[in-house]
């Protein structure tokens, strides 16, 4: 019992830190949505622990990711389109400092078991930096502000950029599944980690470059057109 | 396998009966929130589904009660009181139905009915498609509340603050609930299942009738300009 609230509490901290990185990256008020966050991170902890205890450990980060993204969607009220973008920039930022992080303890310690004392302080470790890192992102003023929060927006799907968009999520959460899969297949193996952290920081860099071009789209609108 | 199947899709149906009561009963905008309703009932699902694998039928409504509540608040962006007072209605509104033609379906066979089986499913597609048939005549005979709304404007903020009463009743029917919910569970006999339908009843008109006098007193308030 305890080893299931440790692990609800430690689950809910991590997600907290996603959070914080997705409103720090898309310039979102956290103030605005805190019992939604709640909500969120208690039932996506929930999700989690039931998935795990029921041997479905391998679609737990997948699953979670769509449930994030629908979420995002309904709860936070932002188009669908941003949901994703916000939702898996946010979340594989995280698996970078969590897999980085991972990686080097493997490099001291033989194996990282779920639910022990080390995997905790992973956890809680990658959420202080992701937190750290969030607040370093807001203080410099440097996230992105095409996402329009609270508020009714309208996107095309046919435009060319928000097409390079949808496929580039498409294609990051498929990366993302596949050598997430990996990692639970050769558990504890510092290449496959490494491999993993590769995959994951190219897509993150795609959305990230992509995401740029919309906030330069965004702002050079506004410019009056001269021939 | 065709069990859970049948399983799944009748507690879909259940949810969605419910949803369709709660818009019809309290003259929500079901159109605008056509995504949010999707996704609670197949949650409330998944919930109901899990809860039960995992041997824990008996807190299962309760917990779904809760959860449901959440859902209206967040997603439905109603205040936690009208949140409360919808699905809490509605709930014990479906429970009642439900728990009377299970006592029927108990005379008629002469045994419990057990959860995850043919005649759970059957009972839980009666009560549906009954409780979806009295949403439709509320619909249309207009007979719905229209007290609850976002509280955005100052008199809504003022009618949030005059709902202890309602916040008491509503407290006191979880409780009562869950306790003749699990005094049926444990029990599993016909002269508990009378009594849970019988509380749900009172219960029942408790709420309808607070809902009624707030209905009242907010066209009152409205004649006098206050």
């Amino acid at each position: 019992m305890l080893n299931y609230l440790i692990f609800i509490l430690v689950s809910c901290v991590e997600y907290l830190g996603i959070f914080a990185l997705m409103f720090s990256a898309f310039k979102i008020n956290y103030r605005w949505y805190i019992a939604e966050m709640l909500f969120v991170c208690i039932s996506l902890s929930c999700v989690s622990l039931v998935m795990r205890e029921n041997e479905l450990t391998m679609y737990t980060a997948f699953t979670q990711m769509l449930l994030w993204v629908l979420i995002s969607w309904l709860l936070f009220r932002f188009n669908l389109l941003h949901a994703a973008v916000i939702t898996v920039v946010g979340y594989l930022s995280y698996a970078v400092i969590q897999y980085f992080i991972g990686w080097v303890m493997l490099l001291f310690i033989p194996s990282l078991e779920h639910m022990s004392l080390m995997m905790s302080v992973l956890a809680l470790s990658s959420a202080l930096i992701a937190f750290v890192v969030a607040y370093y992102v807001r203080l410099r003023n440097w996230g992105f502000s095409f996402v329009p929060a609270e508020q009714p927006s309208r996107v095309k799907y046919r435009d060319k950029d928000n097409l390079y968009l949808l496929i580039a999520i498409s294609l990051a959460m498929l990366c993302f599944f596949v050598t997430f899969v990996m990692f639970i297949s050769y558990n504890n193996n510092t290449q496959v980690i490494l491999i993993t952290l590769l995959t994951v920081f190219v897509n993150l860099a795609i959305l990230i470059y992509l995401s740029t071009k919309m906030e330069i789209r965004k702002y050079s609108k506004k410019r009056p057109y001269v021939k | 396998m065709f069990i859970l199947l049948v399983f799944i899709l009748t507690s879909y149906a259940e949810y969605l009966s419910i949803t369709a009561l709660m818009c019809s009963a309290f003259k929500l905008d079901f159109r605008r929130h056509i995504w949010k309703i999707i996704f609670i009932c197949l949650s409330l699902t998944y919930v109901s589904y899990v809860m039960r694998a995992n041997e824990l039928a008996l807190y299962t409504p309760i917990t779904q009660i809760f959860l449901w509540i959440v859902y209206m608040w967040l997603l439905f962006r109603l205040p936690l009181i009208y949140s409360g007072i919808v699905t809490v209605t509605c709930t014990m509104i479906f429970a009642a139905f439900q728990g009377f033609i299970l006592f029927i379906t108990m005379q008629v066979t002469s045994s419990e009915v057990k959860s995850m089986t043919i005649t759970m499913g059957l009972v839980s597609s009666i009560s549906s498609i009954s409780v979806f048939i009295v949403a439709n005549l509320i619909h249309k005979r207009n007979m719905g509340f229209s007290f609850v709304s976002e509280a955005n404007s100052v008199s809504d903020q003022h009618q949030l603050k005059h709902n202890g009463v309602m916040m008491f009743v509503i407290v006191l029917s979880l409780i009562v609930f869950f306790a003749t919910y699990s005094l049926t569970i444990l029990l599993g006999s016909a002269d508990t299942f009378l009594l849970t339908v019988v509380l749900l009843l009172v219960i029942l008109a408790a709420l309808i009738y607070l809902s009624t006098l707030k209905e009242i007193r907010k066209y009152t308030r409205k004649r006098l300009g206050r």
